[in-house]
């Protein structure tokens, strides 16, 4: 496993891969920085973010938004925790979704997530460990640990169909 | 002339009756229908379905609470957004059925908008122009209202919504959903200097909002590793009271000297409130006491129509209709946007 800080890599090498990479944060800002890499890196798909509150998911999705070139990420994308899905037109549709406050099947089948997945762009989940059967099996899953204050570790991993 | 407001933007299904110009003659919400037990069972939140199983009860028992029948209603008036797109659909949906039905109009509206006219049901004295501070679990707003239809939106959250961070650190602190009315219990009984936190201003004179570091600044307290910025000592085995009081005087004083910024920015003297977070009762103390202090005229709506209610949207409606300005496109729209009729810029 590689150990990967956003100041020290080049962004333009960072390449997602099957293999699970780990990334170090020192504050928001360079969780967002690694959010704008990643967004780069995975311009399609579904991204799964597994962490507790306060991790930094919402801070790594408007990194990703930005580099979708949803304008104004920064402002625009909020925490979706009571409206649970917010969608957003950048170069390509960024879907922000948080299932926190989600606590049924019943609830989950209401979403019709798949058909939001259908449209193309990307699809960023929080608390997805709520609806794991739901999404694609072919995803990224990004992992965020609190390490101390402002210290996170972001564990970024492709998973594939097969797997 | 009298007016059917439905709401459906969220979790409660709502329907008033309302007589013009501002009498609330029933104002119903699903939860107070579920208490009892009438329809039996735990239904989830936030299902769509749910809305459609409790229109027609939520409808008919904001009839008879007013002593009317259908053949009554002059005007209908349903929320068509912001909020959640199934719960919207179904609202607007049984909305268009009923007004074909009985063959009377029907005016969409948008729910922010309506949480600016809930204060005017309650106080005669209220004028416009006004500034007005929406919070809640979803929104945290604050909007010169200058006229019907007339706003600037001043200032809006970054992240998280002030109900939001509520919700979370009641989560964090073991205290359950929601966690608005309880943390403002404990507050009650705690010492709010006990915790230094963070005070999320942004830049000075900045009407934004940002809660989501507050948040974490109370995880950091909690999960022992204290606050380097504030150089508060961690929680570990201190009163929950204190923490409750010390995160809640920040929000509070976050809020309330924002909408003083507001108020001497706009020239404005009238300050109402809206949101689920406007029923804090110490966020209603302190804003009183500022009212007083500084000789503006403040609004404080009963937390019934402080939360998601009808009455406000029927209201809005009525405004609106009377008034011959249009309504909202009939489409549920989870992203409806507050219209602005005049934008000019602050000074």
């Amino acid at each position: 496993m590689k150990k990967i800080t956003p100041s020290k890599s080049k962004p333009k090498a960072f390449v997602i891969s099957k293999e699970t990479q780990v990334l170090a944060s020192l504050s928001p800002q360079e969780t967002y920085a690694w959010g704008v890499i990643c967004g780069k890196a995975f311009p399609q798909g579904v991204m799964a973010l597994f962490g507790d509150l306060g991790a930094g998911k919402t801070v790594f999705a408007k990194g990703v938004a930005h580099a979708l070139g949803v304008a104004d990420a920064r402002k625009e994308v909020l925490s979706p925790s009571f409206t649970i899905v917010r969608e957003h037109e950048g170069d390509v549709p960024f879907l922000h979704v948080d299932l926190y406050r989600v606590s049924s099947r019943e609830e989950l089948e209401e979403l019709h997530l798949r058909e939001y997945f259908e449209r193309g762009g990307v699809a960023l989940i929080e608390w997805p460990e709520k609806a794991l059967e739901f999404l694609p099996s072919e995803r990224l899953e990004i992992y965020f640990e609190i390490l101390g204050p402002k210290k996170r570790r972001i564990s970024v991993k492709r998973r594939m169909k097969a797997s | 002339m009298k007016v059917l407001g439905l709401e459906t933007s969220c979790d409660e299904t709502a329907a008033c009756i309302l007589e013009s110009p501002r009498r609330i003659l029933s104002n119903v919400i699903s939860s107070q229908i579920a208490l009892h037990h009438e329809y039996g069972g735990v239904v989830p939140e936030l299902a769509s379905r749910r809305h459609v199983e409790m229109m027609g009860p939520v409808i008919e028992e904001s009839l008879t609470r007013a002593g009317c029948d259908l053949t009554s209603v002059d005007l209908i008036s349903v929320t068509v957004g912001p909020g959640l797109l199934g719960s919207l659909l179904m609202g607007v949906t049984f909305a268009k059925t009923l007004s074909y039905a009985i063959e009377k109009p029907l005016i969409g509206v948008n729910h922010l908008e309506a949480h600016f006219y809930a204060p005017f049901l309650e106080d005669p004295e209220l004028k416009f122009p006004l500034v007005s501070l929406i919070v809640s679990g979803g929104h945290t707003l604050l909007v010169w209202v200058k006229g019907l239809g007339q706003y600037e939106i001043l200032g809006c959250t970054f992240d998280d919504a002030a109900g939001e961070a509520y919700d979370k650190v009641a989560k964090l602190l073991g205290l359950g959903y929601p966690g608005g009315p309880v943390i403002d219990q404990l507050a009650q009984k705690g010492n709010p200097k006990v915790f230094r936190l963070p005070k999320p201003y942004l830049s000075k004179n900045s009407l934004d909002f940002s809660f989501s570091g507050l948040k974490t600044a109370v995880l950091y307290l909690v999960k022992g590793y204290g606050s380097r910025n504030t150089g508060s000592t961690p929680f570990k085995k201190g009163r929950i009271e204190d923490l409750a009081a010390s995160f809640q005087e920040v929000v509070v004083e976050v809020l309330t000297k924002k909408c003083m910024i507001a108020l001497e920015k706009t020239g404005v003297e009238n300050l109402a409130m809206g949101g689920g977070v406007a029923a804090n009762s110490r966020l209603r103390e302190r804003l009183t006491e500022l009212a007083q202090k500084k000789g503006f005229h403040l609004s404080l709506p009963s937390k019934t129509l402080c939360t998601d209610n009808a009455a406000m949207i029927a209201a809005l409606g009525l405004a609106r209709f009377e008034a011959g300005l249009p309504g909202e496109p009939l489409e549920a729209n989870p992203k409806l946007k507050i219209r602005h009729m005049h934008l000019i810029p602050l000074r």
